[in-house]
């Protein structure tokens, strides 16, 4: 075994035993004791806004007749959004309830207005609901090296 | 569970788009803290919680995920074909064994409507 190699393989034993401290320890060790501390929206769990997802559920509205006409210019509205850089992702609901967008944009409300002039939305027809997403904040309990 | 009534589901689906429904390619799981958990409830299992999350990502079931930045709670984009399966994933998280975390689960697929700018049939 090289020196390198030998190095890799104490390294990997290291994390290994580390990792089995934190699997079996039924209380928190003190180096762990920050980020237990962590309360909701803590330091350790504040990650900025990035994305939003747009749920669009059809209302009750929504007769057959009046979604097929209008769908094809939905479908066009649609991608002119997805070309104005504003909807990151794109998906039909299976249930055929609606779709679900992932949009490059942090405001609710502006992107409320944006999805309000779709044709579904002018007609009252499809309604939105959003979650503002950030970068998964529970990842920093894994950089035990930066003390906070 | 993938056909469980939804009470979202309104009955009148035109047919033109109930028959452009593709296959199911992801599952949107929503998670939510449970009453059960507490800030001081959750602080000791989030450490298991998130290696395990990292152990989905690493064998490809969680493609996408995210914080909700207001409130407490998770979205994963999963790499499932059924809720059934997603859901079979998720109840294994530590959060979820403790009853902490409960995940609402959207069935996705490919955007179907799209279909219609290539002038293509409705696949079945």
């Amino acid at each position: 075994m090289t020196r390198r190699n030998s190095l890799r393989w104490r390294s990997l034993a290291r994390l290994g035993v580390f990792a089995a401290i934190l699997m079996t320890s039924p209380v928190a060790s003190p180096a762990q004791t920050a980020a237990n501390a962590a309360q909701p929206l803590s330091p350790d769990l504040v990650v900025p806004t990035t994305k939003l997802l747009a749920i669009g559920s059809f209302t009750a509205k929504a007769t057959p007749s009046l979604q097929k006409s209008i769908l094809p210019a939905e479908v066009r509205a649609t991608v002119r959004l997805y070309l104005d850089g504003k909807i990151d992702q794109w998906y039909l609901q299976q249930d055929q309830s609606g779709v679900v967008f992932v949009m490059n944009l942090t405001d609710p409300q502006e992107a409320r207005a944006l999805l309000d002039r779709l044709p579904l939305g002018q007609a009252g027809l499809m309604e939105f609901k959003f979650i503002q997403l950030g970068p998964i904040s529970p990842l920093r309990l894994l950089l035990t090296d930066t003390a906070k | 569970m993938p056909s469980a009534n939804n009470p979202r589901v309104h009955a009148q689906i035109p047919a033109a788009l109930a028959a452009a429904v593709g296959p199911t390619t992801k599952i949107l799981a929503i998670g939510s803290v449970t009453a059960k958990g507490t800030p001081e409830a959750i602080a000791p299992v989030l450490p298991f919680e998130v290696r395990a999350t990292v152990r989905n990502h690493l064998a490809g079931k969680i493609d996408q995920w995210f914080f909700q930045t207001e409130g407490y709670g998770v979205v994963f984009i999963m790499n499932a074909t059924s809720t059934m399966e997603a859901h079979e994933i998720l109840e294994k998280l530590p959060l979820g064994v403790a009853g902490m975390m409960e995940f609402e689960l959207i069935a996705l697929g490919p955007l179907a409507p799209l279909a219609m700018l290539i002038g293509d049939p409705p696949q079945s």
